[in-house]
């Protein structure tokens, strides 16, 4: 009975539904960048052709005549490309530093010449960590770092873990694997993670398919901040056996179009309004000028891994 | 510029326009009020006035009117009846007055301020840039579309000004956002003026003196918001006679009196309108229900009250009391009462509320210390709040089949919503002196203390055969306060008998959780009159807004609230810089092109994840920073004469926004609307029957689509999608006609009656209400032919015929 009504309110809007075409103001094809360039990682860019949608069908998404010019603080960078298709690119090249600005122009003969950049971020600033209990007898890990006040400073942090887990391999017969690695699932959500003193609202999107949390410090003179995780493992209630289980913290400082970038990912993935165009474009972000995409610089450090023996009786 | 009250008449040879005007200041009790240059001195040979006078039983302003036509029929003078006043004005504007000011104050005259401001309302004699005023005559006359006229509605059609589309409308004035609008209802501020999400908006047009609406050249008594400011004054009631209208129409009622309470002394005026949409969707209602064995209700209903209460000391010394509250209501009940069957027992009840008003009352006393130098104090009080919930409720009981022994009895009820309470409490006091009779200079001070209290709630609780399984209540609230206060002067000047200027300064300063923001904003506007005909005008002005609509969507829904500015949040500023031509053309044509260019800056776009529901603790979170920028010219051609007045208002525009969180360069905002276009036509025939007609256009708007793509050629196969930028696809074009025709009678009585008949959205353009990108593959059994996509657009207001039935007392 419930539906009915709704059928007859979707009815009533949809009733004047009508076609039109698409109207991108001449919108041509164009060149999409995608890189998360990691401090002292190898580095790898996507480059893509990329055509309007209305013309899908017959627009040849052929990179033609591709030229790209890759900068590090100014000075041209060696590139090796590999092309595994026809309408992309990937050029990989050796790790930057902290600090480097790196700079990709690209061309082509029907695109328009894309320009980006970023910088690379310095590290996570010193932190501590320690595990303990929290008060509903979860497990609490607390983050304790100094942000320079000075700056605009973006974070970010993943929680993993390893162990012996042993699986069901028959009847009261288990088999124990070693596992390394793997995240731990936030029980609810970005509200697991608070932050001391209240900065902004943190994030947690997924990164290269784990989970990761991200922050912005804020724009005032605290520097000592506190970030407190109540988490419960996924060993904890006999769904898996873990034994000797420990975890380890990756903390992440972000450039800010990496923040921005992912935060528009989170936004997307839960603003109910984007598609009938009643909302901000927050659900879009590209630093990519003359084209789209996104080129974005990252740093991690990672913990010393620590054991969990917490609720070990 | 002279202006005479009529007095005794004097013996006089032969009839002149004068003698006859003599005659009607004496039998009606109207004074005329007019310019030296007017000659009224000549001969007069058509009807004497006090035959049509004489033994005539009309109503007193029909009667008047007949009078002034046939007096000033073919003499090349325009009048206007304000109140007990005829203002008498040159048909032909370039004999155009240029000392009005000198004589009113050598003369120590008391009339009105209203009338003297109609006076030198015209266009062309105004300092500032943007301007627009609107007499309240005006709306009495103008069109009832969609049952009654509308403020807001007239001032979208004005060139500058974007409307956005059916519920999403608003105004968009020169690339502001819509929550940047000063709208003033008798100097006091209100946070929110529509009802039926837009339709309608709050402004009573019977009880309107007049409106003044500036988009640039700002004076420096306005302030507080970015792009705007409509300010609504309210007219007193008649100190001698009774008057008032009753208004019967397919979508609402209206009610207005207006008198004497103690004659010459106090006087009242009273506005009421009522919709009756609830009252006719009522049998659609029943009938669902009836059929569906359910219950199933809709309800909408609007109302709104203005009321004033005067009291006149003296000439020079005046309180006044006025009260305007509105309130718009939305319920939705659904569920169902089937009998239990058998074993099975299982009920249900939604109910979905809307609710949001605005309640603004003022006490001003208006006191004028000497000739030259006038106070006005007023203590205000205005609140705005909203409701939006969700009820869900329901009882599913089930039996053995056997015994009927209960099995399980499992209730729930779920409660969510949020609502908001905005609210200033504030003491104003404004000064006006005129030192010499080339300065007029204001000052003035106002103190306001702002509430903000949003509030969300999220209420469940179940239970299964008596006992509670869950019961859990998220409640929370944040409220916040602010103080706010500014300083103000401005020199209205003469500084030769070719430039005028309007030179001012504001200082604002909020104190918002421990921190001061400052506000310095300059304020110039200049007129060069080139000749007779023609004036160029210049103005730049500087605007602070400390009030942020946090919305979670375009869509204008009590689920928004306003926030101060926080240590986080700074208050939004603009600056804008205008300059236009503005010429009246013999047969009175006039013309005018105005250009402007504004900046913007700490904007605020809300990030949308958040669904319906702004947060209400860390809305702070919710919302980027950036900039704006907008330019355009704007032009205006009008004509009129007795029987026909045609307008045509265009305007080529651009506004751009720079959000670095979404995007490093300027992109279009969401109402570039480059091109807009508003043609409207009143045409008179006889005296009794009246036609109006409207059309508007404005170049679609814009929104975000995923707009490029790579398509791997499979059916069903992956297509990656990619956004160009921010506003990257135009939407079909506004384009909206509205037809009215209006019939007048004289009822036996001597009161005017109208009958009124409207189209609006006359051929049934469904102008979308939203769009998206939809696709569909294009295959034959073998292979895939292709992938299209393509734009589909959801319009909701289709054509709406109205009618009203208006009876003048």
């Amino acid at each position: 009975m419930k539906n009915k009504y709704i059928l007859i309110l979707l009815l009533a809007l949809t009733g004047c539904k009508y076609s039109f075409d698409l109207d991108y103001q001449n919108a041509q094809p164009m060149v999409a960048i995608k890189s998360y360039i990691c401090a002292d990682s190898l580095v790898t860019i996507d480059i893509n052709k990329v055509v309007p949608l209305a013309e899908l069908k017959t627009t040849d998404s052929t990179l033609i005549n591709p030229h790209y010019s890759l900068k590090c603080n100014g000075v041209e960078v060696d590139c090796n490309e590999l092309q595994p298709g026809i309408s992309k690119l990937s050029l990989r090249t050796d790790a930057f530093k902290s600090g480097d600005k790196i700079e990709i122009v690209f061309e082509s003969d029907d695109t328009e010449t894309a320009v980006a950049s970023t910088i690379i971020p310095d590290s996570f600033p010193e932190y501590e960590l320690k595990l303990g209990k929290s008060n509903n007898a979860e497990r609490n890990l607390k983050i304790s770092y100094k942000d320079d006040p000075s700056t605009d400073d973006w974070y970010g942090a993943m929680v993993k873990w390893k162990g012996i887990q042993g699986q069901n391999v028959g009847l009261d017969e288990m088999q124990y694997v070693e596992v390394t690695d793997q995240n731990i699932i936030p029980p609810s959500g970005y509200n697991d993670l608070q932050i001391e003193p209240e900065a902004y609202t943190p994030i947690l999107i997924s990164f290269k398919g784990e989970y990761l949390y991200v922050w912005r410090d804020l724009d005032e003179d605290d520097d000592e901040y506190d970030l407190s995780f109540n988490y419960r493992p996924q060993w904890d209630g006999g769904a898996v056996e873990v034994k000797e289980p420990e975890i380890q913290c990756t903390l992440f400082k972000l450039s800010e179009e990496m923040y921005r970038y992912l935060f528009a990912q989170f936004d997307s993935y839960s603003n109910p309004f984007q598609e009938a165009g009643m909302s901000s474009p927050a659900f879009t972000y590209s630093n990519v000028r003359n084209g789209t995409g996104y080129l974005c610089g990252y740093s991690v450090v990672h913990s010393e891994w620590i054991k969990d023996n917490l609720f070990e009786e | 510029m002279a202006i005479f009250a009529i007095a005794p008449a004097y013996a006089q040879q032969g009839r002149t326009l004068k003698s006859e005007m003599e005659v009607i200041h004496e039998s009606l009790g109207v004074n005329f009020v007019y310019d030296s240059a007017i000659e009224i001195n000549v001969p007069y040979s058509g009807k004497p006035m006090k035959d049509i006078i004489k033994g005539n039983k009309k109503e007193h302003s029909v009667l008047l009117e007949e009078c002034l036509q046939t007096l000033f029929a073919g003499t090349g003078i325009e009048y206007e009846v304000m109140k007990k006043y005829i203002v008498l004005t040159q048909a032909d504007k370039r004999k155009k007055p240029k000392d009005y000011t000198i004589f009113i104050e050598e003369q120590n005259d008391s009339i009105p301020e209203a009338i003297i401001t109609a006076l030198t309302s015209k266009d062309i004699n105004r300092t500032q840039t943007g301007m627009q005023k609107i007499d309240g005559s005006v709306f009495k006359r103008s069109f009832a579309i969609l049952s009654s006229p509308d403020v807001l509605k007239t001032l979208q059609q004005l060139p500058g000004v974007a409307s956005g589309t059916e519920l999403l409308s608003g105004m968009y004035v020169r690339g502001g956002d819509g929550a940047d609008n000063l709208y003033l209802m008798d100097g006091v501020p209100m946070y929110q003026v529509s009802h039926l999400l837009g339709l309608f908006s709050s402004f009573n047009s019977d009880v309107v003196e007049s409106v003044d609406f500036y988009k640039s050249g700002f004076p420096a008594r306005y302030g507080g918001r970015m792009s705007s400011v409509v300010d609504v004054k309210t007219r007193e009631g008649d100190y001698n006679d009774y008057h008032g209208l009753f208004s019967i129409g397919l979508l609402d009622g209206r009610f207005q009196l207006e008198g004497p309470i103690w004659k010459d002394k106090t006087s009242f005026n009273i506005g009421l309108r009522r919709s009756w949409i609830d009252v006719l969707a009522e049998p659609v209602c029943l009938l669902i229900s009836s059929l569906e064995e359910s219950k199933f209700r809709v309800k909408y209903a609007f109302w709104d009250l203005n009321a004033n209460v005067t009291h006149k000391f003296s000439d020079d010394n005046k309180l006044s009391l006025n009260i305007y509250g509105g309130r718009d209501a939305a319920k939705l009940i659904a569920g169902n009462d089937r009998e239990p069957v058998d074993t099975y027992h299982s009920t249900y009840m939604t109910q979905w509320g809307l609710e949001w008003g605005n309640l603004v009352t003022s006490l001003d006393w208006d006191y004028k210390f000497a000739p030259n130098h006038e106070t006005s104090l007023k203590a205000y009080y205005t609140m705005y709040d909203s409701m939006f919930g969700l009820n869900d409720e329901g009882r599913t009981i089930i039996k053995d089949h056997n015994d009927y022994t209960l099995i399980s009895d499992e209730e729930y009820f779920t409660s969510t919503g949020n609502s908001s309470r905005t609210s200033d409490l504030g003491l104003k006091a404004d000064f006006g002196y005129r030192p010499t009779e080339n300065h007029h200079i204001r000052y003035g001070t106002n103190l306001k203390y702002h509430f903000y209290n949003p509030v969300s709630y999220s209420v469940k609780n179940g239970k299964m055969n008596g006992e509670v399984t869950y019961d859990e209540d998220k409640s929370q609230s944040a409220p916040r306060q602010s103080f706010e206060s500014d300083l103000y002067i401005e020199d209205e000047m003469s500084l030769t008998d070719w430039l005028t200027a309007n030179v001012g300064l504001r200082y604002a300063a909020i104190a918002t959780e421990g921190k001061w923001y400052h506000s310095i904003e300059p304020r110039a506007a200049l007129r060069f009159q080139c000749g007779d005909y023609t004036d160029l005008k210049l103005s730049y002005s500087e605007m602070s807004q400390n009030s942020h609509l946090i919305s979670s969507t375009y869509i204008q829904l009590p689920t928004s609230f306003w926030m101060p500015s926080t240590p986080k949040i700074a208050p939004s500023r603009s600056r804008q810089v205008a300059g236009g031509v503005y010429v009246n053309f013999p047969h009175n044509i006039k013309f005018s092109v105005e250009g402007y260019y504004k900046t913007m800056s700490n904007l605020l776009e809300f990030r949308g994840r958040w669904g319906l529901y702004p947060p209400i603790t860390r809305w702070e979170d919710a919302v980027v920073v950036g900039k704006g920028r907008s330019w355009g010219a704007e032009t205006s051609l009008t004509w009129s004469d007795e029987k026909t007045s045609v307008e045509a208002y265009y305007t080529l525009s651009w506004s751009q926004r720079l959000f670095p969180d979404f995007y490093p360069e300027w992109y279009k905002d969401r109402n570039d609307n480059r091109h807009k276009l508003t043609l409207t036509a009143t045409r008179r025939f006889g005296k009794r029957f009246e036609m109006y007609a409207s059309w508007n256009y404005h170049s679609g708007g814009w929104m975000t689509c995923e707009s490029h793509g790579i398509w791997d050629g499979e059916l069903g196969g992956n297509v990656e999608t990619f956004y160009s930028y921010p506003n990257n696809m135009k939407v079909p074009d506004y384009h909206r006609l509205d037809i009215g025709f209006n019939f007048h009678k004289t009822t036996k009585r001597g009161n005017e009656s109208i009958w009124n008949l409207s189209l609006y959205n006359a051929y049934c353009r469904m102008n979308p209400l939203a769009s998206q990108v939809e696709k569909f593959y294009e295959f034959t059994e073998e292979n895939i032919i292709g992938l299209t996509y393509y734009g589909a657009g959801y319009g909701i207001i289709p054509i709406l015929p109205s009618f009203s039935y208006t009876l003048k007392f």
